[in-house]
């Protein structure tokens, strides 16, 4: 019986490795994707560094390292946990039909997605690390991060829910595809979303009052800018409990509706013969 | 002085009677390689291996107007180069070009309104559209007048029985209503020259005969000089009377179709129904017994025997059917190309 | 040439009867334009929400700088972003070899073939707030003149920058996600030229054309402008127009003696 499961465990590892060569192939693509999670934070600390050129502090515990490392984090944030795996279900499965030969085969849909897709953020999360290091061997008064261990690894543990919201997330908005033959307008909507509330403009802390507190409401910034200051060393202790028993309830959230929607997509999917 | 000069002349107009030639044409590219699995891929992130591949190789030949030439070959013979050589799509590695007078390479506004390349799978049609609307964007491209314009699309429609789904949305259609329909954008400036590289590959017998039939008609009545690129059979045997025969970038034959057979395989098949049962033995007299499976009975006899050895055939046997038949243009072909190898 | 002027009303033609043919898609469309459009706007003002004056520019100017983004960037996406995400589809689906085969200069139809007319939102929106932020107060002819023309070679500008990069997928086909990082890098220009010159010369000369194609126009409207910007727009937009020309024919040089 566990030999078994020992075959089926190697079959998830060949597929994560042959996911990393096909990163390999498609290495030139790959740093693009990266570029693109670089130049935004980029252009936005320049912007701020001006703009504290002019001011001493923008918010009195935000100096212009703070804010640097901020930009920093969210470069590797971004890259590794905002998750682009709602095209492939949407386009390639549900829309095209590439569902079928999953549905025949013994392997969880959800959890075969999770595989193909850790990879491409592991990449590119590594690059972001790759970055963030030459940054801070450079402008080593720039990089602000918290030095205590006990911080350290529960917001370890806050960028591994932070991810699984975010995985969730996206698979449920694939599987709209089901439903919804506006797909791409739908997804652009949730893609300024998440642009706006999970703190990619800049901290949430900046926004005005009302702006602030919707976004703390929604999952968004759970995925990105918890765990930037939680690293940060912007939270104590307690907080960052907080934060972990925040993003388990909508881990738990999503799961529910994911399960749900699932079923009702694929006797959809199935009885229509797509 | 004068001698020269009139012997150049002579010469320039020998090539001005020719649409198409082609001379010493050689294509070469280079391919890069790599290994497989995953530490092949780390591999190639430093270095690759590259490769020349001779697609053609010294090819050289002449068109005349109005002629429907078929190049034929397997994959990867170099057909398709050549057609795109002499289209102006890919520029020679040597040898020279010559298409109504014009270096297909340079590719001149007045070289392209008198061409037309056709490939198989690849469309210009939009999508959601009636082709119509391709064709009236085409009208465009070519600088077509009104009436010319509306003329020929009727007689494209006509000749390719199509009149009834010029308006509908092209994802409407059925492949082979689609192929009609990319013909007819293609051919909408009514082309001197046409290029076709595989024009019924994916298509279903019906449809197959059906473009066979346009073609044809389409080159007597525009006087048009196609050249096209085939590995089916039919393709050949209906529509061309010349073939160049093309294999590994060289040419291995060019000339009649009828001139390869008689050549190349100079017998015909005779082929039998016998009324009763008769000793194989003794059939083998007539001639080289192809298939027997009773009661039908094929002989593979000389060409300017066959004649005479069917009316033995009629006299001396219980014969309800005989039929005297030209040898399998596939086998011939296939022949040619295994000799030349060898 | 009169024929390439009939080429294009025919174009138009076609992606509006396509537009009506497949409203699903307009739909989508329309919704990326306004979300998008909605979001450059709305994150200006938030960024720019603590300060009354930044990199020399005041804040009305700033607002003034974002308006001209959306009407520049939406006449853009009107009528050439489609083109660009359709380029690597182009090249590696062999469409390219359809469009050689014709008589039509390839840049031209390469670039102009497709028009999202759903974009035309964020110009419409664009013009609606400069006439609010300008509360009544009635533009001279120069300054509209002027708006236009230096719009115009903005685009030209930035056209012919996308162009130059685009062309490179013919070598790397792979790169078929380089539009996605073109459409990131464009934001460069929503910023005040200033910005990237307090922070780094290397940075501003290598951004160099694209802080100017929103800003100069934008000058015209706030009466900021001095001559010098024009003739440095102008002179940037033919240099690069012409780049763009050279290098597409060396592209398409490549493209014909290698592919197979």
């Amino acid at each position: 019986m566990s030999s078994r499961k020992n075959v089926h465990n190697m079959r998830y590892v060949r597929m994560f490795l042959l996911q990393f060569q096909e990163i390999m192939v498609q290495r030139a693509r790959s740093f693009v994707w990266f570029l693109l999670s670089l130049l935004n934070p980029l252009l936005l600390l320049i912007f701020w560094s001006g703009v504290y050129q002019q001011k001493h502090a923008f918010l009195s515990d935000w100096s212009i390292a703070t804010v640097t490392s901020y930009y920093l984090l969210l470069i590797i944030a971004s890259s590794l946990l905002i998750v682009h795996i709602e095209e492939t279900v949407a386009i390639i499965d549900i829309r095209e039909g590439g569902l079928v030969k999953h549905l025949t085969r013994p392997f969880s849909y959800f959890w075969l997605m999770f595989i193909n897709e850790l990879p491409w953020r592991v990449f590119q999360g590594a690059l972001g690390i790759f970055v963030f290091l030459l940054f801070s061997l450079l402008f080593k008064s720039f990089v602000q991060l918290s030095h205590d261990p006990a911080t350290l690894i529960v917001s370890f543990l806050i960028i591994i829910l932070a991810y699984m919201i975010s995985f969730i997330f996206k698979m449920i908005l694939g599987l709209s595809a089901f439903w919804f033959t506006d797909f791409w307008g739908l997804q652009q909507l949730v893609e300024v979303v998440i642009l706006s509330f999970a703190g990619f403009l800049m901290p949430l802390e900046f926004y005005p009052k009302l702006i602030e507190q919707i976004a703390y409401a929604l999952p968004f910034s759970y995925i990105i800018y918890y765990p930037i200051i939680a690293i940060q060393g912007k939270l104590l202790l307690p907080q960052l409990f907080q934060v972990m028993g925040i993003q388990l309830m909508w881990i738990i959230v999503f799961a529910v509706i994911y399960k749900y929607l699932w079923r009702k997509g694929i006797e959809k999917f199935v009885g229509v013969g797509q | 002085m004068r001698f020269i000069r009139k012997l150049l002349f002579c010469y320039n107009r020998l090539n001005t009677m020719s649409i198409i030639h082609v001379s010493h044409l050689t294509k070469h590219y280079t391919v890069y390689k790599k290994q497989p699995g995953f530490f092949g891929s780390v591999k190639s992130l430093v270095s690759r291996k590259s490769e020349i591949v001779k697609a053609v190789e010294d090819v050289s030949f002449t068109i005349d107007e109005g002629e429907l030439v078929g190049f034929i070959g397997p994959n990867g013979a170099g057909k398709t180069t050549t057609l795109k050589c002499l289209s102006g799509l890919l520029y020679p590695t040597s040898g020279k070009v010559d298409v109504l007078d014009f270096t297909p390479f340079d590719r001149k506004t007045p070289f392209l309104k008198q061409i037309a390349l056709v490939m198989g799978q690849k469309n210009q049609l939009w999508w959601d559209l009636p082709a119509m609307e391709t064709f009236l964007l085409n009208k465009e491209i070519y600088d077509i007048p009104d009436a010319r314009f509306n003329e020929t699309v009727s007689d494209l429609a006509t000749l390719l029985d199509a009149k009834d789904t010029l308006h509908v949305p092209v994802r409407k259609l059925s492949l082979g209503q689609r192929m009609k329909m990319e013909l007819i954008a293609s051919l909408i400036h009514t082309p001197k020259v046409m290029f076709l590289d595989e024009p019924t590959i994916g298509l279903d017998v019906v449809m197959q005969k059906k473009i066979r039939e346009f073609l044809k008609g389409y080159n007597e009545k525009y006087k048009a000089t196609i050249l096209l690129t085939s590995h089916y059979m039919g393709d050949v045997e209906e529509l061309c009377k010349r073939v160049i025969i093309i294999n590994f970038g060289k040419i291995l034959y060019d000339g009649l179709l009828s001139d390869l057979i008689k050549k190349h395989a100079p017998y015909k098949l005779i082929s039998v129904v016998l009324r009763e049962y008769v000793d194989p033995k003794k059939l083998e007299s007539f001639g080289t017994v192809h298939t027997f499976t009773f009661p039908e009975w094929v002989i593979k006899v000389k060409q300017k025997d066959s004649n005479d050895i069917a009316a033995r055939i009629l006299k001396q046997l219980p014969v309800q059917d005989i039929n005297i038949e030209d040898p399998d243009i596939e086998e011939v072909i296939r022949d040619v190309f295994t000799k030349k190898r060898s | 040439m009169k024929r390439y002027v009939k080429i294009y009303i025919r174009l138009l033609h076609l992606n509006f009867s396509s537009l009506l043919a497949y409203r699903a898609n307009f739909v989508n469309s329309l919704i990326s334009s306004s979300v998008w459009g909605g979001f450059s706007i709305i994150s200006i003002l938030l960024l720019t929400s603590r300060s009354s004056s930044l990199f020399g520019w005041s804040r009305h100017d700033i607002i003034f700088l974002t308006c001209s983004y959306s009407i520049i960037i939406g006449i853009f996406h009107t009528f050439f972003s489609r083109n660009f995400e359709h380029f690597s589809r182009v090249v590696d689906l062999g469409e390219l070899d359809t469009l050689l085969i014709k008589p039509i200069d390839s840049q031209f139809f390469i670039s102009l073939r497709y028009i999202n007319y759903a974009s035309i939102i964020r110009i419409v929106v664009g013009f609606f707030l400069v006439g609010y932020l300008l509360k009544g107060e009635a533009l001279s002819f120069v300054q509209l003149f002027g708006y236009g023309t230096m719009m115009f070679f903005g685009l030209i500008t930035l056209y012919a920058l996308w162009y130059i990069i685009t062309s490179f997928t013919i070598w790397l086909s792979r790169l078929s996600n380089i539009v996605e990082f073109l459409f990131t890098i464009t934001n460069v220009s929503r910023f005040p030229p200033q910005m990237y010159r307090e922070f780094s010369w290397y940075v501003f000369l290598f951004l160099f054309p694209l802080t100017l194609i929103i800003a100069t126009p934008t000058k015209f409207l706030i009466n900021k402008i001095d001559f010098p910007d024009v003739l440095i727009l102008i002179i940037t937009a033919s240099v690069l127009f012409i780049v763009s020309r050279f290098f597409w024919k060396l592209a398409l040089r490549f493209y014909t003696s290698a592919s197979s």
